[in-house]
């Protein structure tokens, strides 16, 4: 995507709420940091819900997502137009939760909590149960945090976000095809979690 | 269908899932489908669970957001830079030897005329040194007369 030679004329006429991402950017590049916060409302729910679908924690989310939306304000006056602003937030998003889970991953290396038996034994769980929606999608969301990441992430991104398999690529900076493969793999090991418990 | 590898027919599921298979490819699938039961069924609960996953409820709206992360945005504007020198004393001492280098570079290059003179005049007060005191005999006083 090109850098827009200049802000269009129309557009400054127009409310900062109301205005293009990159004529918002471009705003801020040029000194206004004060339309960050038009960007931030823009996509703070969205952050906060893929935050919330990675690690199903409504404690961990605000942190999390104040963490990219700072890292965001660092790096958008780099800025170059190159993608759009949106997969370009979800990426920061992404790599904020990737590390995120590998410090969890190693607190649980270190720790007698095994996640893996928690995640287990809630399965086993509601394996004995009828299911509602409710309980339905329980049983799905735990199934899918058991999954390796590379594979969830393609997962969480194409059915909770609803993203094209390009914008997944550009999210996960991978290829098209491998967002076809991952999911295809990561669909295949939830649907070896899921037959014993649904069928 | 037939001829296709496990992983082969995975694929087309999941792209059938999505929705992104040609018709043509789609109908082959779906009368595939209807004579393999077992697949039909993986393919139920894989469809039952992206549509669940994509019902998934959203977090109530945090109304406060924008208020905590502006106070953070302010809070690390008054943090000090990556550079900072108080919280890392190896940093500030390597920059003050690389600094003091440097310094002694400058002073060295623009006064070099001057320690060339320096050096000239302690080599010829040598060589007189030499010439007129131990070529005569004189080895004594050698050091008194060195300035």
């Amino acid at each position: 995507m090109a850098k827009p030679a200049v802000i269009n004329i129309i557009d400054e006429h127009i409310p900062h709420s109301q205005k293009s991402d990159d004529s918002l950017i471009m705003l801020f590049q040029n000194g206004e940091h004060e339309v960050f916060r038009y960007l931030v409302e823009r996509y703070q729910e969205k952050v906060r819900n893929i935050i919330f679908s990675i690690f199903n924690d409504a404690d961990v989310v605000d942190d999390i997502a104040q963490e990219v939306f700072i890292k965001v304000y660092q790096a958008l006056r780099n800025f170059r137009f190159e993608s759009s602003f949106y997969t370009w937030v979800y990426r920061i998003t992404v790599n904020k939760c990737r590390d995120e889970l590998r410090k969890k991953k190693v607190k649980r290396f270190f720790s007698f909590h095994s996640f893996e038996k928690t995640t287990n034994l809630k399965i086993e769980n509601m394996a004995t149960t009828t299911f509602d929606d409710e309980n339905l999608k329980g049983v799905i969301e735990e199934s899918l945090k058991k999954l390796p990441e590379k594979f969830r992430m393609p997962i969480i991104l194409k059915d909770i976000d609803g993203m094209s398999y390009e914008e997944i690529a550009e999210v996960l900076e991978c290829e098209v095809g491998t967002v076809k493969s991952r999911l295809s793999r990561g669909r295949t090991m939830l649907k070896e979690i899921l037959m014993p418990i649904l069928v | 269908m037939n001829h296709l590898t496990q992983k082969e027919l995975e694929q087309i599921i999941s792209l059938y899932i999505d929705g992104e298979l040609e018709l043509s490819e789609k109908k082959r699938l779906e009368s595939y489908l209807e004579t393999h039961p077992i697949v039909a069924r993986e393919v139920e609960i894989l469809r039952l669970s992206k549509r669940t996953l994509a019902q998934s409820t959203p977090l109530v709206k945090n109304d406060w957001f924008w208020l905590k992360l502006s106070n953070r945005l302010e809070q690390e504007s008054k943090r000090p830079g990556v550079l900072s020198f108080a919280s890392r004393p190896a940093l500030a001492a390597g920059s003050l030897a690389v600094f003091t280098l440097i310094l002694i570079g400058i002073v060295t290059i623009k006064d070099a005329p001057l320690f060339q003179k320096f050096f000239i005049d302690k080599k010829n007060q040598a060589e007189n040194i030499y010439r007129n005191n131990i070529m005569t005999g004189n080895i004594l006083p050698l050091f008194f007369q060195f300035e």
